[in-house]
């Protein structure tokens, strides 16, 4: 596999403020590569960085191989971009704005054609292609945003908070497509603030906080960069010291919290914990709640890296 | 690809249409203002026309009965003498349907209301009879060689009407500076989508720029014909020599709305268009358009501002079409727009093209 | 007072143009101080023609011409005699007429050839034309006419210039109101100018309020419907009154202790009677307008056609008949002729002026109801 993007010690200030601070990355052909981090981490400044939006202070990008500048337009041709920000023409139809965006890289008519209808079925907006966008929803607004920029089939695409403010039916389907993207080819470069969306369709991820990358990798490597792999959570009314002291030295056990009655018990590694901790509590004289297993997210990894959580900032 | 862009980007023009309506509107509301304001001003207080004026002859005056009897007949009469009584007279001059009224007595007098050119024939006349009835002076003597024998319409109120038509043109800036607002990342996400399309930023500039010439062309080519057939406005026998005005004017004034567009302050939309509003603004009525001869004194005082003024050059334009027997000045102010049009699409150019952004 | 607050910040953000509309009405100003007359005058004189005259001849005789020219005539000064120079200047009739005396004018006139032998530039077809023409045949034609009877040319010419000392007794019919005092030009252009200040400023005040998500959220909100509708009034008022002290600060620094007359007076609560009509219009327009895009040529149209068609652009009486009873209907036409009166009020019943005021007022209300009517037809929908 070839390295589609390569970053190497992008520094980019507004200012006195860092927004990258010596950020490096690579990604690879065929990936779907997410950027996850709370607001103002740096992940829409690397996008526009790479994409050559945006001036920087240091450091050296490189896309296919090649130094991206804003005339590389031989480089552009291949990349797709789907902003954070709806970026249509409000005066043109759903048709016309994917015409159009489609035209900017397929000179040929017949082929461009061809591409507009695939892109118009690809996000199920055939029975719309006469609205005007101020006539459309939020979420069909975002897929036609997500129309116009992958309409031209490229390579990379990039997708910057495409699902803020979309309903969770229009969400999940922009989630498929752009797994079906990557089926078809195309290296995807995804960035958000919610995990949820991040570890069910990235295979590589990058957390990133105030413009560093704090941890790179799959899903399961940076779980398994933290020490809690299961975490059982019960809810239990008025439980005494008592029972917090022998939960504590249970095999395995990494952390013991009690609060709003509810008992979380972390562990690190170690089997069967569930059975563990039942029998621990079967002389409890009182009822137990709710009763459930976790594994760790990316937000148990954000929060052992940084000490705060990613829905904190979110 | 080129018409590609330009296909699309008449269609989203075509279809803003409160941008057309209001370029179109505007000129043409502005002119049936003028025109029914002033239009027939200069006809009744500055034309030659026989001064309407009763005579009362308490007295006879032979002498002077028979030089009224020349001077209100004849292919260019002087005057226009009213047979009315000294009553109807005196009413008759308060409502201004005669000019004054001459009393015969042992000395011949006037009356007059005001004293504008209207009284000061009535009252030269009267002078001139006096005098040479004292110096007994008959002959006529022609001493005048009148040198101006110009085509075209003298009338300087149409130097307004100019004005309109360069305002018009100047108005294509806000054109400009709406397209640009389109192309460049940090002032709209739309921009910033085109920004990493694979197209060089001339051809885009190039095709915006033709889309917008031809749009504001045609508007700007309504209005004139409005104030030509339908207000009937006199433009001299020259009209097709105007149409290059009218383009020149309109690629001036969009090329000043890209210009103005493509400057990083101010930063917003807004700032830039409340720039240009006030710019626009600002040249017209160097131009004329609020009051008169600005544009001549500014000529007299700092000539050069009236070089770099678009209003200023396109109404000398139509005015030395009008006016003049030679093409030198005419040509001369399409030169002044052409560069200028070329300086700033240029400029426009140099700071958009390659663009990265300290901040978007 | 939040929105009211909100009102004053936005209204602090389009300084920048009020400042241009400033600076249009100020250089307006000063070109019009030089073409007006402040004092009227009593006994009638005639209209003084505006000549430049040129003397290549520069004799005795062509030096006693010009002094006959220039005695009843303004002198002006142009840049040079060339025919392009003479026909801008004829054009923007900074001159009725440009007269060259050629080399060998008193060498013809002295043999009694004084066929062609000034060159004149004038406008044809115009009264000021004939004029020009009529006196230098006739001071010509004298002088030939007496240097023939054996005289010299010289002699010919002073005769000339004494005979054109006759004159007939002109008097006026009624006593002349004088004409247009700059007081008066300061004023009536103030139609003009209070209109597209207000409405730059107001209109894109009022806009922002009537933002649907903002007003949505405010009407959401625990602030009163009857207090915003107050501070947005007050906000009105506030820039009502900022603008119209301004102006009237401005007619002091213009026309100092005049300003603190009866005449004065009237003018400035002329003004203030057609500012409150402005912030009622403006009010009306704002529930109209929602885009920005919208808000300058509404303004120039309005302000423009008002000030065209009512007066203030162009006199009354230049107005024709069709015009006139348009005019009526246009709150600047009896603004201006509030002015008119105030501006020539040396005492006696104020009444005139009151009745103008009042239809100002009139309109005011009406303008505020339909704006009324207009929030209520929109909130409805």
């Amino acid at each position: 596999m070839s390295h589609v993007i390569e970053i190497n010690n992008l520094v980019k200030r507004y200012k006195e403020l860092v927004a990258l601070d010596h950020f490096n990355l690579t990604i690879e052909e065929g990936e779907i590569f997410g950027l996850l981090g709370p607001n103002g981490s740096g992940k829409t400044t690397t996008i526009n960085c790479i994409l050559s939006l945006l001036s920087y202070d240091k450091g050296s990008i490189k896309v296919f191989g090649k130094e991206m500048k804003p005339n590389s337009y031989n480089l552009k041709k291949d990349i797709g971009v789907v902003m954070q920000n709806v970026a249509v023409f409000d005066e043109l139809t759903v048709y016309e704005n994917i015409d159009y965006f489609c035209g900017l890289y397929i000179k040929d008519k017949k082929l461009r054609k061809q591409y507009v209808e695939e892109a118009i079925d690809f996000v199920e907006l055939s029975d719309f292609r006469k609205f005007k966008p101020k006539k459309l929803s939020g979420g069909l607004l975002r897929r036609l945003n997500i129309a116009c920029g992958i309409a031209h089939k490229p390579k990379l695409i990039f997708f910057d908070e495409p699902t803020v403010a979309v309903d969770p039916q229009s969400r999940n389907k922009i989630l498929e497509g752009i797994q079906e993207l990557n089926r078809n080819g195309a290296t995807i470069v995804y960035t958000s603030h919610y995990m949820e969306e991040v570890e069910q369709i990235c295979s590589r991820i990058v957390i990133m906080d105030k413009g560093k990358s704090l941890a790179m990798g799959s899903k399961e490597e940076l779980k398994g960069m933290i020490n809690c792999t299961e975490k059982i959570s019960v809810e239990v009314l008025n439980l005494s010291e008592d029972y917090i002291t022998r939960l504590q030295q249970l095999p395995d056990i990494y952390q013991v919290t009690y609060q709003d009655n509810l008992l979380k018990v972390s562990f690190r590694g170690g089997r069967h914990n569930m059975i563990h901790v039942m029998d621990v509590l079967s002389d409890y004289p009182g009822n137990l709640g709710k009763i459930y297993s976790e594994l760790p997210t990316l937000n148990d990894v954000f929060l052992e890296i940084t000490g705060t959580e990613l829905r904190d900032h979110a | 690809m080129f018409t590609h862009y330009l296909r699309y980007n008449l269609l989203t023009m075509l279809r803003k249409k409160e941008v057309i309506f209001w370029t179109l509107i505007f000129p043409i509301a502005l002119s049936t203002f003028m025109f029914a304001a002033f239009g027939h001003v200069n006809e009744t207080t500055e034309m030659a026309k026989p001064v309407p004026v009763v005579v009362i002859n308490e007295q006879e005056d032979p002498a002077f009965t028979q030089v009224l009897e020349m001077v209100s007949t004849g292919k260019k009469p002087l005057l226009d003498i009213k047979d009315m009584s000294e009553s109807k007279a005196k009413k008759a001059l308060k409502d201004g349907d005669i000019v004054g009224i001459y009393y015969v007595r042992d000395t011949i007098t006037l009356t007059v209301k005001g004293n504008e050119l209207k009284e000061t024939v009535l009252s030269s006349f009267l002078d001139q009879y006096l005098q040479r009835r004292e110096t007994m002076t008959m002959n006529d003597v022609n001493a005048c060689r009148e040198r101006i024998t110009s085509h075209g319409n003298q009338d300087n109120l149409i130097s307004y009407f100019y004005a309109i038509l360069a305002m018009g043109c100047l108005f294509a800036s806000f054109n400009g500076v709406d397209r640009l607002q389109g192309l460049q990342a940090n002032l709209s996400t739309l921009g910033a989508r085109r920004g990493v399309a694979p197209t060089p930023k001339s051809i885009i500039i190039f095709s915006e720029f033709l889309a917008g010439l031809l749009l504001q062309f045609t508007v700007s080519i309504i209005g004139f014909l409005y104030m030509w057939k339908v207000l009937g406005i006199q433009f001299g026998d020259r009209t097709l020599e105007m149409i290059p005005i009218l383009f020149l004017g309109c690629a001036c004034g969009l090329s000043l709305g890209i210009f103005i567009g493509a400057l990083k302050i101010p930063r917003t939309f807004g700032g830039k268009m409340g720039l240009t509003v006030s710019l626009s603004m600002l040249l017209s009525v160097a131009d004329d358009l609020c009051a008169p001869n600005v544009r001549i004194m500014i000529e007299h005082h700092l000539p050069i501002i009236n070089r770099l003024n678009p209003a200023a050059l396109i109404s000398d334009a139509f005015y030395a079409l009008g006016i003049y027997e030679t093409n030198t000045r005419y040509l001369t102010n399409l030169c002044y727009l052409g560069g200028i049009t070329l300086f700033l699409c240029v400029a426009s150019y140099l700071m958009i093209r390659r663009n990265r952004y300290a901040s978007l | 007072m939040q929105v009211y607050k909100l009102f004053l910040k936005i209204l602090k953000s389009v300084w920048g143009q009020i400042a241009v509309y400033l600076g249009i009405f100020l250089g307006i100003m000063a070109i019009m101080q030089t073409q007006h007359s402040d004092k009227p005058d009593a006994q009638y004189v005639d209209y003084k023609l505006e000549l430049a005259i040129c003397d290549q001849d520069q004799t005795a005789e062509s030096k006693a011409f010009v002094s006959y020219l220039q005695e009843n005539s303004r002198k002006r000064t142009i840049p040079d005699f060339k025919k392009e120079t003479i026909q801008d200047e004829l054009f923007f009739r900074n001159i009725d007429a440009a007269i060259i005396i050629p080399k060998g004018f008193a060498a013809n006139l002295a043999k009694g050839n004084a066929e062609d032998c000034v060159d004149t530039y004038t406008l044809p077809g115009l009264m000021t034309a004939n004029l020009t023409k009529n006196r230098i045949n006739q001071y010509l034609a004298t002088a030939i006419t007496y240097a023939e009877k054996g005289h010299t040319l010289m002699e010919g010419m002073d005769y000339a210039k004494k005979s054109a000392s006759i004159h007939g007794t002109v008097t006026y019919m009624e006593k002349k109101s004088g004409g247009r005092t700059s007081r008066y030009i300061f004023f009536s252009y103030l139609a003009y100018v209070l209109l597209c200040i207000t409405f730059v400023s107001g209109l894109a005040i009022l806009k922002v309020f009537h933002t649907k998500t903002l007003e949505d959220r405010i009407q959401c909100s625990s602030y009163p419907f009857g207090r915003k509708n107050l501070e947005i009034f007050l906000g009105m008022l506030t820039l009502g009154a900022l603008t119209y002290v301004a102006f009237a600060a401005l007619g002091f620094i213009y026309f100092k202790t005049d300003i603190f007359t009866q005449s004065g007076g009237l003018l400035l609560l002329n003004t203030a009677g057609y500012m409150i009509m402005v912030l009622a219009l403006t009010y009306f327009l704002g529930q109209l307008v929602d885009r920005e895009a919208l808000i300058s040529p509404i303004s120039n149209i309005v302000g423009l056609g008002f000030s065209f068609l009512g007066g203030v652009f162009v006199p009354i009486e230049y107005l024709g008949k069709t015009v006139l009873k348009i005019a009526h209907f246009l709150p600047s036409y009896w603004y201006v002729l509030g002015c008119d009166f105030a501006d020539h009020y040396t005492g006696g019943s104020i009444l005139p002026g009151l009745h103008y005021i009042g239809i100002e007022l009139v309109f005011a209300l009406v303008f505020y109801l339909a704006g009324v009517t207009a929030l209520k037809l929109r909130e409805n929908r």
